[in-house]
């Protein structure tokens, strides 16, 4: 079947009222899920699995797919208003959304967010129509180290991440880096960090540490400040992005996507990484640096786009190959399995009513989602005038509940408390969390490449340059650290910026 | 800047000593066979030397008179609040499955509506009581999480 | 006997009659309300489907509710320790699966103690093991990786989801036996293995045929062998080690359990009704689309394969040095 051929048909299954239905209700939930800080898709969706038995199986992925990137959308929602992440993806979106927020200009951000979620899933899509099969077998060629030299390039984003002080930034990523060691180590057995007490075995959640570390610090910063916020409520500059907006974020959002689709094809890439790596990279491009961490729009514009493409680029391992590159297409993969399908390479070529029906339908919830979440903008920003006496027992409570949910545990929740404290102390001496995050999620990848690695090589560290992939990537990491010094090594210190 | 440099790099400078002591007895292992130490070692390591230089720069800002002082950062904020909130919600968490939700929840409410910022008795009641029903219905309910059962449900339901 | 002595009896007998008339009135109408299933394993995955085919089968019979709950993590002890910790009302069951009781208590100190403080409900089904080539390797069968093995030192290695599990056990166990060497990657989990199998950064991985059957039948891997005590039914043709001459096997069980000290009524009407369970055709079609071949085991079944498989396994982590006791701190 020729391309076109294909890409008709399944709009023509994806249209029917039925999926249309379905994929409503799974955009429709994962939005409320992905708005609720903690709770995320993959507790939506293994609610909903047991009511997906008994439909037909394009129908149960339609609306599971739907959840997950319904929730992408939802998720940078709180991350603006309040800079707490409804999604753990959505940190990054707190560093310029919320800034922009407090700068009245909430409506603009969450705005340029949903267009670029739209934009990037767009892309995404067509990505995965066009170039799936090929790209997930390159993907396998991504062994440990590959990995090892990925996750290098993406800790020397790092040096961008930081607003401030680069010294308290790399402390922050070496915190990073140890926080995440606590818990087991799976290649020696061994307990790291954890005293005994049998919840950290499994380390420190991602959610709580993020929701405590951004959301509850900025409430209790929020509490202590005697001057209120009523200031901003008075100030709403509109509810949409302006022309300006659009010519600054165009670039932005055309990079986002691509980044994100195929960060999002690995498995073990994903939003997150895409999100902040986007963010490093426009940090790096724009002509003004400084304005990043301020409100700047590229710094929601880019990452909001490369979490959405990540979504879509995740499909492809798992509907070209059968393998799951996130926990959330492990959902899938079961609800394939139980409605009969084998996942695995030869899924495309028995059912490729469910790929291409699949493909199509992702448009039309995007398109959906779009329409969902515009309209609401003018409801969030009224969310911001609600007094904050009111609105922070509120936001604490959800918090309170959705970091329980996550694994029903307690000490999720505190975690999540203490990680408050430690986020409201760290702001007040100046130390920032967004490099904390990278090295957290990065920090333990790279440390099992490195290990995996060396046990393939035997112990030789030449692997990583003997490897095509692995060396380009090394190269391309050395290059980055030091190409910010360039100036300094070659006396071209720019004096004027050129306009 | 100043001050509080100084302080919040020594509380570093002792956290990455214990990461390095505790990272040791973990096993280092070699640098061909990294050991579950190994990482963190070399990031206590580094937390030390990075806290170091935090210090100076500290030390130096004080000397050039563009440090802040640790009591002007807590100046004209009301942080005994943020203090109040913490206890609460440490108290919330560890009631929690004991209470069961609703309880624990309105009582939390209560206290958060009503004893951080000036509200009245009635409005306090009226908000916490309607946020917990409809975060039970919600969360409870539509979304399924098993929320923890306990005097009061057990009395409704 | 003395008139005073039979008195006391009478007066013991009607006082057990009275105070279990409440007790007998009461677990004649469990279940009153909504049952917690807890799954130590993450949704969408064998552990979890069964189970929640399971639950759903249950609500049929026992008119309540039975809501499933994933508490993951650590190797499937945060579930397993939260069933440990329940009220042993009948209220809070879980998936009890056999490595965290038989494995993981000899690696951690674990709050629960896998010997005394469970009552399984019952055993359901067979994770089995053995291991796969890429489907364009030269190797074809067992011996030939064995010779392969033996003429390589230091170059055959095989990715596995954890040191303590069955998969590396299977590995070890047969290099054991056969002589030949080869070293494990750690993975973090069964897709991270498998992939890195079919990418070639490995030359073995060993998983369960929910992993790996989709690919050997699409050519893309190859089971060189069964680690079990019978072959792989979707691949009848690959004999088990034990037919090839290594006489060991490694299996695992996926089982239902409570708190001990659940009243004996409830667990009885428990058993009863997910025994019934085990003819459902919806959850036996669930069991056959994970790969699950259905092994059921009566409580006492399951709690000998706990009781066997913890000592036995004591021994293969002693000697491969994971002991807790072996630990510095």
């Amino acid at each position: 079947m020729d391309l076109l051929g294909s890409i008709l048909y399944g709009f023509s299954v994806a249209l029917t009222p039925d999926n249309l239905l379905y994929c409503f209700i799974g955009v429709f939930i994962g939005t409320l899920v992905g708005v609720l800080p903690g709770i995320g898709p993959v507790g939506a969706m293994s609610l909903l699995l047991p009511t997906t038995f008994h439909v037909s199986p394009l129908g149960a992925i339609i609306m599971l797919a739907g959840i997950y990137y319904g929730a992408m959308y939802g998720g940078s929602t709180t991350s603006i208003l309040v800079n707490i992440p409804g999604e753990a993806a959505s940190v990054v979106t707190c560093l310029d959304g919320y800034q922009m927020a407090m700068q009245g200009r909430a409506g603009p951000a969450l705005g340029i967010a949903a267009f670029g979620s739209f934009i990037a899933g767009t892309i995404s899509i067509i990505g995965l129509m066009l170039v799936a099969p090929p790209l997930a077998e390159a993907a396998l060629k991504f062994g440990p180290p590959e990995y090892f030299t990925l996750m290098a390039l993406g800790m020397t984003i790092l040096i961008y991440l930081a607003s401030g002080s680069i010294p308290k930034a790399l402390m922050m990523a070496v915190l990073g880096i140890i926080l995440a060691s606590v818990g087991i180590d799976a290649t020696s057995g061994k307990q790291r960090f954890t005293f005994g007490i049998l919840e950290l075995n499994d380390g420190i959640g991602l959610v709580p540490l993020v929701m405590g570390l951004f959301g509850i610090s900025e409430v209790l910063l929020n509490l202590e400040q005697k001057v209120k916020r009523e200031i901003l409520k008075t100030r709403l500059k509109g509810l949409l992005p302006s022309r300006l907006d659009w010519r600054d974020s165009a670039k932005p959002i055309a990079r986002g996507s691509i980044l994100g689709f195929f960060l999002g094809i690995l498995p073990g890439g994903g939003a997150l990484i895409s999100s902040f790596v986007s963010y490093g990279i426009e940090k790096r491009l724009s002509k003004d640096p400084s304005k990043f961490g301020k409100g700047a729009i590229e710094g929601v514009a880019g990452p909001e786009s490369a979490n959405n493409a990540a979504t879509g680029g995740a499909f492809i391992p798992l509907l070209t190959l059968g393998i799951p590159a996130n926990v959330v297409m492990a959902m899938l993969l079961g609800a394939l399995l139980i409605h009969g399908l084998q996942p695995g390479p030869m899924l495309m070529k028995n059912h490729p009513d469910l790929f291409w029906g699949v493909v199509t339908s992702m448009y039309v919830g995007n398109a959906m989602l779009l329409v969902l979440n515009l309209p609401l903008i003018g409801m969030w920003v009224q969310v911001l005038r609600i007094p904050y006496r009111t609105l922070f027992p509120l936001i604490l409570l959800f918090c309170l509940i959705g970091a329980y949910a996550v694994n029903y545990s307690q000490t999720d929740v505190l975690i999540m408390i203490i990680f408050g404290v430690i986020g409201y102390l760290m702001k007040k001496f100046q130390y920032e969390g967004a490099p904390l995050v990278l090295a957290y999620v990065l920090g333990p990848m790279l440390e099992d490449a490195l290990r995996q690695s060396l046990v393939i090589s035997n112990g030789s560290f030449a692997i990583f340059v003997t490897r095509p992939i692995s060396a380009i990537g090394m190269v391309l990491a050395i290059f980055l650290v030091f190409s910010p010094l360039l100036p300094w090594v070659t006396k071209k210190r720019p004096v004027f910026k050129e306009e | 800047m100043g001050k509080p440099d100084q302080v919040s790099s020594l509380f570093w400078s002792i956290l990455g000593l214990g990461v390095v002591y505790l990272s040791y007895r973990l096993g280092l292992g070699t640098l061909t066979h990294p050991g579950p130490g190994f990482l963190t070692f070399w990031s206590g390591v580094i937390l030390c030397c990075l806290s170091a230089v935090v210090f100076f720069q500290g030390v130096r800002a004080q000397r050039g008179g563009t440090g802040v002082t640790l009591p002007q950062r807590w100046a004209g904020m009301a942080w005994p609040k943020s203090v109040y909130v913490i206890i609460a919600l440490l108290a919330y968490v560890l009631t929690f499955t004991y209470l069961g939700f609703l309880l624990s929840t309105i009582v939390l409410l209560i206290f958060l509506f009503k004893g951080i910022e000036p509200e009245t008795w009635r409005r306090a009641f009226l908000s916490a009581g309607l946020s917990s029903f409809i975060s039970y219905i919600l969360f409870g309910i539509w979304l399924q999480v098993q929320l923890p059962r306990g005097l009061l449900e057990k009395l409704l339901f | 006997m003395t008139k005073g002595k039979s008195r006391f009896i009478w007066a013991a007998a009607m006082a057990a009659w009275v105070l279990g008339i409440p007790a007998g009135v009461s677990y004649a109408a469990y279940p009153e309300r909504p049952i917690t299933m807890i799954v130590n394993y993450s949704p969408g995955g064998g552990s979890d489907l069964s189970a929640r085919a399971l639950a759903k089968y249950a609500e049929k019979e026992l008119g309540q509710p039975v809501v499933v709950v994933n508490k993951t993590g650590a190797a499937g002890t945060l579930g397993v320790g939260a069933i440990a910790a329940s009220k042993p009302d009948g209220y809070t069951i879980g998936v009890t699966t056999y490595s965290p009781l038989t494995m993981a208590p000899h690696m951690y100190d674990l709050p629960y103690n896998p010997l005394t403080d469970f009552e399984y409900i019952m055993g359901y089904g067979k994770y089995m093991y053995g291991p796969c080539v890429r489907g364009d390797s030269p190797i074809k069968t067992l011996k030939d990786l064995i010779d392969y093995a033996k003429v390589n030192p230091g170059k055959v290695k095989y990715s596995h989801p954890g040191l303590a599990t069955p998969n590396n056990f299977g590995m070890i166990y047969l290099s054991k036996f056969t002589g030949a060497k080869w070293e494990g990657v750690t993975f973090k989990g069964a897709p991270e293995a498998v992939a890195a199998c079919l990418g070639g950064h490995v030359d073995i991985v060993s998983q369960n045929p929910l992993d790996v059957v989709p690919y050997i039948k699409a050519g893309r891997l190859r089971l060189l062998a069964s680690f079990c005590d019978t072959r792989w039914e979707w691949v009848p043709d690959v004999p088990t080690a034990r037919e090839l001459g290594y006489d060991f096997d490694v299996v695992s069980w996926l089982a239902l359990g409570a708190r001990k000290g659940t009243p004996a009524p409830i667990m009885d009407r428990l058993r009863k009704v997910f025994k019934n369970a085990m003819e459902d055709p919806e959850f036996l079609d669930i069991l056959k689309k994970m790969h699950i071949p259905a092994a059921y085991r009566t409580p006492e079944e399951y709690k000998k394969l706990v009781e066997d498989g913890y000592i036995q396994n004591e021994k293969m982590i002693r000697e491969l040095g994971l002991h807790k006791s072996q630990k510095k701190n």
